[in-house]
Parts: C-alpha cells; sequence; structure tokens
C-alpha cells in the first residue's frame, strides 16, 4: 500500500513536469521555426537511390513508383513567423515558404512555386511540430521534382 | 468435385476445397482485376483478399446461385472501391509507361518471331493497354466484363444496375477509344 | 477515326458484332459487310481490339498459391498474442504496474488532448487552400505513417 502512494505520488509530480513543459513550448512559439526541405529529383530513368534519402524514400515509395531518387538540394531555413525563405529551383523556378502561426502542435505554413516570377502554385498547411509533407510535380529533365519538407517550432 | 459440394466443404472450413476454391477461380479473376485495375499486384491482392472474403462469408451464400458470379460480383466491387480507386489514379498519373512490372514480351510470342517483330507487337500492346488506360473507370469496367468474361448486353445492366442502351454506348466509346489510339499510332509509325 | 461508309454508323457496326440489334438488321449489315471494305474493316478493328484486350488481361506468372492463402487466414486464430504477453503483469508487482499504467494513460491522454489528437493517425499536414492554374491537383498520405503528399502537375 506504501508502495501504491509513492508510486501515485511519483506520477503526479511527473504530470506536473509534463504540464509546464507543454506551456514552455506555446511561450516559445514566437521563436523561429525552423524548416528543413530537401529537393529531390524523381526519375524513372535512373535506378538509383541516393544515401541522404534511404530514410525517406520506403515512404515515398508506397505511393510513387520511381526508381530513383536523387538529392538536388538540401537547406535548413530558420525563419520567424510571416518571415519568408526562399529556395531557387532548377528551371528558373522558386520556393518560397513563409511560416505564419502556429496552432496546437502544428505550424501554418504559405508555400508558393514560383515559376520565373509567377506564382504558378500556392496552398497553406498546417504541418505537424517535426513532421514533414512532401510537394511534387514539377517536371525537370527526366522526372520531377519532390520538395521534402520537415517543420520544426523551437 | 460439383459446385455444392466444394460450397459444402467450403463450410466446414476444408482446406482441400480452399485449394480447389482458388485453383479454379483465380486465373479469371485475375483477368478480371486486371483489366479494371491495369495493376498486377494489386490484382493480385485483390483476387487473395475475395477469397479470403468468400471463405468468411460462405455462409451466406446462396446454394441456388452461381459460385463464380458471386466472385465475379466481389472481385469487380473490390476494385471500385474508392480507396484502392483513389490511390490507382494517383499511381496511374505518376505511372510512366514503362514500369518494373512491365510484363514485356508476353508467352505468346512466337519462337520465330525476329527482334523488329517482337517490338511492334510489344508497341502494339502497349498502346492498347495505354488506351485501356485512358478510358473512364466506368467505360472501362463495361469493356472488361464483355471482352474477358463474355457478358451479354443484359447481363452487364443488370450487374453494374445500370440501362441496355448505357452499355450499348460505353462499349462502342470503349472500342472507338482504343481504336483510335491505335490508328493514330500507326499512322505514326507510318515512314514519312 | 470515322466510318468512311454513309450507311452504317460505327455505333451500329459496334452493336452488329455484339450481336445486340434485330435479327434483320444483322442480316443486313452482314450483307453490307460483303460490299463495303470502310465497314468491313472497322467490325475487324473492333473485334481486334476486344480479342487483343483479352489476351493481354492475362498476365504471365501472376498466380496465388492457396496453401499460403489458406495459412495467413488461419494465422491470427492460432496467434492472437505473443506468449509474454499473459505474464507481464503477474505476481505482486501485478497491482503496482496496473495502477502506473493507468497513471500514464491519463497523463498521455491529457497531453494528447491538449494538443492535437491522437498523433499517429492524423496527417502530417491539413491542407487548408490551395489555388493553382492547374486542374491535376491531388492531396493524399501514405498507408502507414500519414506523410502528406500534394501533387500537382505543370504539364
Amino acid at each position: 500500500m506504501f508502495s501504491f502512494i509513492r508510486l501515485t505520488r511519483l506520477t503526479a509530480i511527473a504530470a506536473g513536469v509534463i504540464c509546464c513543459c507543454y506551456q514552455a513550448q506555446t511561450a516559445f512559439a514566437q521563436n523561429p521555426v525552423i524548416t528543413h526541405v530537401k529537393v529531390i529529383q524523381a526519375s524513372t530513368q535512373s535506378r538509383s537511390i541516393d544515401p541522404a534519402l534511404r530514410r525517406i524514400v520506403p515512404e515515398l515509395e508506397s505511393v510513387f513508383r520511381y526508381t530513383g531518387y536523387t538529392l538536388l538540394q538540401d537547406k535548413t531555413l530558420s525563419l520567424a513567423f510571416q518571415q519568408q525563405g526562399r529556395i531557387a529551383l532548377p528551371d528558373r523556378r522558386t520556393l518560397v515558404l513563409t511560416p505564419t502561426s502556429s496552432q496546437g502542435q502544428r505550424i501554418q505554413y504559405d508555400i508558393q512555386i514560383l515559376n520565373r516570377k509567377e506564382a504558378v502554385f500556392q496552398t497553406r498547411v498546417l504541418l505537424k511540430n517535426n513532421r514533414s509533407m512532401t510537394i511534387g510535380g514539377p517536371r525537370s529533365d527526366h522526372g520531377v521534382l519532390l520538395f521534402h519538407i520537415t517543420g520544426s517550432l523551437q | 468435385m460439383d459446385e455444392q459440394n466444394l460450397v459444402e466443404q467450403l463450410r466446414q472450413g476444408d482446406k482441400k476445397a480452399f485449394t480447389v476454391l482458388v485453383n479454379t477461380f483465380q486465373k479469371r479473376l485475375l483477368k478480371v482485376a486486371y483489366g479494371i485495375t491495369l495493376d498486377p499486384e494489386e490484382s493480385r491482392e485483390i483476387v487473395q483478399d475475395v477469397f479470403i472474403a468468400v471463405f468468411r462469408q460462405i455462409h451466406s451464400f446462396r446454394q441456388e446461385a452461381i459460385l463464380h458470379t458471386w466472385l465475379r460480383k466481389m472481385t469487380v466491387n473490390h476494385c471500385l472501391n474508392w480507396k484502392r480507386r483513389w490511390k490507382r489514379r494517383f499511381r496511374w498519373h505518376h505511372d510512366p509507361i514503362t514500369m518494373e512490372n512491365d510484363p514485356g514480351l508476353s508467352q505468346e510470342d512466337s519462337p520465330m518471331d525476329t527482334p523488329e517483330t517482337l517490338m511492334q507487337k510489344k508497341q502494339f500492346r502497349d498502346g492498347l493497354m495505354d488506351a485501356v488506360r485512358q478510358l473512364p473507370e466506368k467505360t472501362r469496367t463495361v469493356f472488361v466484363l464483355y471482352a474477358l468474361e463474355g457478358l451479354s448486353y443484359e447481363e452487364i445492366a443488370d450487374f453494374l444496375q445500370i440501362r441496355r442502351g448505357t452499355v450499348a454506348s460505353r462499349l462502342y466509346h470503349a472500342r472507338k477509344q482504343v481504336a483510335q489510339v491505335l490508328n493514330s499510332k500507326k499512322n505514326q509509325e507510318k515512314p514519312v | 477515326m470515322t466510318n468512311s461508309c454513309g450507311r452504317y454508323s460505327e455505333k451500329q457496326i459496334s452493336r452488329y458484332i455484339d450481336g445486340a440489334l434485330s435479327r434483320p438488321e444483322l442480316e443486313q449489315i452482314r450483307q453490307h459487310l460483303d460490299s463495303c471494305s470502310a465497314c468491313r474493316d472497322l467490325a475487324a478493328q473492333f473485334r481486334e481490339v476486344t480479342q487483343t484486350f483479352d489476351e493481354l488481361a492475362e498476365q504471365p506468372g501472376m498466380a496465388i498459391d492457396p496453401d499460403r492463402l489458406y495459412r495467413s487466414i488461419q494465422q491470427p486464430a492460432e496467434n492472437p498474442a505473443g506468449p509474454e504477453a499473459g505474464r507481464f503483469f503477474r505476481g505482486r508487482f501485478r497491482p503496482l504496474l496496473a495502477a502506473a499504467s493507468v497513471a500514464a494513460l491519463l497523463i498521455i491522454g491529457g497531453i494528447l488532448l491538449m494538443t492535437n489528437g491522437i498523433a499517429t493517425d492524423s496527417p502530417s499536414a491539413i491542407v487548408t487552400s490551395i489555388d493553382t492554374e492547374y486542374t491535376a491537383v491531388m492531396i493524399l498520405e501514405t498507408p502507414d505513417t500519414h506523410h502528406t503528399i500534394i501533387w500537382y502537375s505543370d504539364t
């Protein structure tokens, strides 16, 4: 019985610590958002998988049927909310990412793809903290471009 | 083993009966599933699911019905399941014409064929399957039931709960569209 | 592709090869085919399309192994849980561990409710808007990890 009381007390302390951490995390929400972007070229012309993509390719392969994945760029952007991050892409295209707010455990991003200066695609997403998403489709050489985006709140 | 016996044995969970069931019907069902999905792996998954479902639901099978009709109905329904459809549609969008599971040249190719004729045959098949892939799914399903299962207009109408005129019209569009693609391909291949 | 013969439409030829016309109509078209090469070619082409599709739908080497499938049906029933599963909560620690588990579950559940629901089942990204001049846009997620993918075609 004594052990049970001690265990309950320990559990209550642990719960308190976790709740404090949660509050602290929301308080930090104004700090920069770290965004990792991998620009990948996927194609059926090659059969090689870039070693740097080994971890994420199996996930992509559950949907895509490309046989080759090449990492073209790997960028990390440290952005404040409402601050634009720009990544130059092949064929005079640009990927523009703007974290606009955080909602619970999700980061809201405005994402644009520009062709020269014209926005050809734009979306607003709520990306789960420390998770990734992929935008794909633009043609490039003999394949397509995929943008693997991971967002983390600091 | 006649059908009545087979159903009876299946109801008792008999392994031999299950083997007979799979061996008897798999070829036809795989063809139907492939005709609709145009994806060998997915067709295999679908037909396996159908056999499992049949084995589990055999108690609900009415003895006066025909087993193959029931299996065919399940296969088509599985193929047209919206989740599978959506995934397939997406995959196709990404699917270049040559896939790693491209069957290439079929077993029917004669050993006397030259590489040139084999290539021509392959191009014709690729062209035809491309054209079939471009058909709307509803049209393709009618085409599959007619071309692969040999069902009549009435049977297809009954099966898909559509009118006989709709069957005729979808079948005509399927043929026309496929023939059109093949024609343009043939014309392109003609030397200028 | 159009039928250069003005007498019968492609649709009628399609119905003819299916035998889906009245008996007199079928007979008339049959006689017409003897003299009209355009309709004859069309009928032959329609038949070829059906026949070739029938041949191609048979995928070589695609077969289901009934034994393996039967085993997969039987497996869940024979092996409902690991052998260790029942042993875990035995002995004098049982009530303590059970209470600790309940407390842990309550804490985790509370945190999840405070944040955004069960993490593993929701998509990695929720798409709230898309604006593009291209019509082919698709949103999907990977089956196991719920990784969100937005795909658009720029061709």
